[in-house]
């Protein structure tokens, strides 16, 4: 299998979901600017499904390792997938959080 | 909420810096950040919390574009980021231990060096490409090992590049520095990347900017959902910035396989000295109290 494809796919599923919640969000921020509330609701998923989109790349790219029995690689992206979940626990558990 | 001209101010300075972005694979915080606390008076934790989203959402919507020319070598990034991202978290621990003032210093000289390696390596990077010199290297174990290397059309000598990787153990160790950078101070390992790969690795220009471009959304992802869990996101700024940062890195993308790869490199080299100086400038003032001109 083409490794490029699947992670392609993802990457761009991410981008296009996202867009539209934005898009949403600063059409509301314009025309309806009464409906506040709204527009940051859909910038908050918009967000959401944004920064879960790297996330999601690595567990394909986990999957799409496996398929092609490239298995080394199976293993390097779930350390790094392992690390990202690991920081984010500890950043909800500890309240870390970068400073400027 | 913000009005519509601070909307669409920003929403222009967002374009830019996803294309910039776009063009020499880093993520547009060097841009974005500044333009928040300036011009619209965020304090310095939300501005960098704005820019982290627009940072993920550039390297998504950029990184895509180069995964589809295929000049991103998908493998290398995998392998780069189990270090950088080990630092990126080792970082953020360390937030609350040490003091950040002095790795200012540290990491300008790191930033100058290679700004000025960037632009002395200028005429062998074009004479490389010529010659198709990048696949006659000793390859080291680890990249034996993985089989790292590869190759790309470049879009403007029209010729394919192939090219193996060497020195892996050290562009590891960059790589984890440049994780460890982002966490600690907040400034993108983007930069640190590139030249990783470029400088130490043998990995051609381009192939550099859309590696770098893909692997700094895993980075950056790591640092925002902290903050989109804290609740600290500044709603108001996030669709502008992401939509024009997606927007630019769209631009970006289509122009820079284009480019002749001696003009990314000036670019870079000018954008690598402004972040050189401006984080030697800030260390300064941490740590001594002594303002750098310009600044």
């Amino acid at each position: 299998m083409d490794i490029n494809r699947p992670i392609y796919w993802v990457l761009v599923i991410g981008v296009i979901i996202s867009a539209i919640f934005f898009v949403g969000s600063f059409l509301m921020a314009v025309f309806l600017p009464a409906q506040a509330n709204l527009s940051l609701s859909l910038a908050f998923v918009g967000a959401g499904v944004l920064i879960a989109t790297p996330y999601v790349r690595m567990a394909v790219a986990i999957g799409a390792f496996s398929i092609n029995k490239e298995y080394k690689f199976t293993i390097l992206s779930i350390i790094v997938l392992a690390i990202m979940m690991v920081s984010f626990l500890f950043g909800v558990f500890f309240h870390i959080s970068q400073k400027g | 909420m913000l009005d519509l001209i601070s909307q669409l101010t920003f929403f222009c300075i967002t374009i830019f810096a996803g294309f910039l972005g776009a063009l020499i694979g880093i993520g547009g915080g060097i841009i974005m950040v500044p333009a928040l606390t300036f011009l619209f008076d965020l304090p310095i934790q939300q501005a960098i919390a704005v820019s982290i989203v627009g940072v993920v959402a550039t390297s998504i919507s950029g990184g895509s574009s180069y995964v589809d020319q295929r000049i991103t070598n998908i493998r290398l990034a995998i392998f780069l980021e189990t270090s950088t991202t080990f630092g990126a978290f080792l970082g953020a621990l360390l937030v609350v231990l040490i003091s950040g003032n002095f790795l200012y210093i540290i990491f300008s000289f790191f930033a100058l060096f290679i700004a000025t390696t960037q632009i002395f390596s200028l005429k062998k990077e074009v004479k490389k490409m010529e010659k198709n010199d990048f696949k006659n290297i000793k390859q080291d174990r680890i990249s034996k090992l993985l089989s790292l290397g590869g190759d790309y059309i470049d879009g403007n000598t029209k010729t394919k590049i192939e090219y193996i990787i060497k020195g892996s153990p050290i562009g590891w160790l960059i790589s984890f520095f440049a994780g460890l950078g982002s966490g600690l101070l907040g400034i993108g390992g983007g930069v640190f990347q590139v030249s990783a790969m470029n400088i130490f690795m043998n990995v051609p220009m381009k192939v550099a900017v859309a590696t770098s471009k893909f692997m700094i959304g895993v980075t950056a992802a790591t640092s925002a959902i902290l903050y989109y869990v804290s609740g600290v996101l500044r709603l108001e700024y996030i669709a502008p910035a992401a939509l024009g940062v997606m927007i630019g890195a769209t631009l970006g993308t289509m122009i820079m396989n284009k480019l002749k790869v001696k003009w990314l490199k000036v670019i870079f080299f000018f954008l690598m000295t402004y972040i050189g100086y401006s984080m030697l400038g800030k260390g300064i003032l941490l740590t001594f109290g002594i303002h750098l001109p310009l600044l």
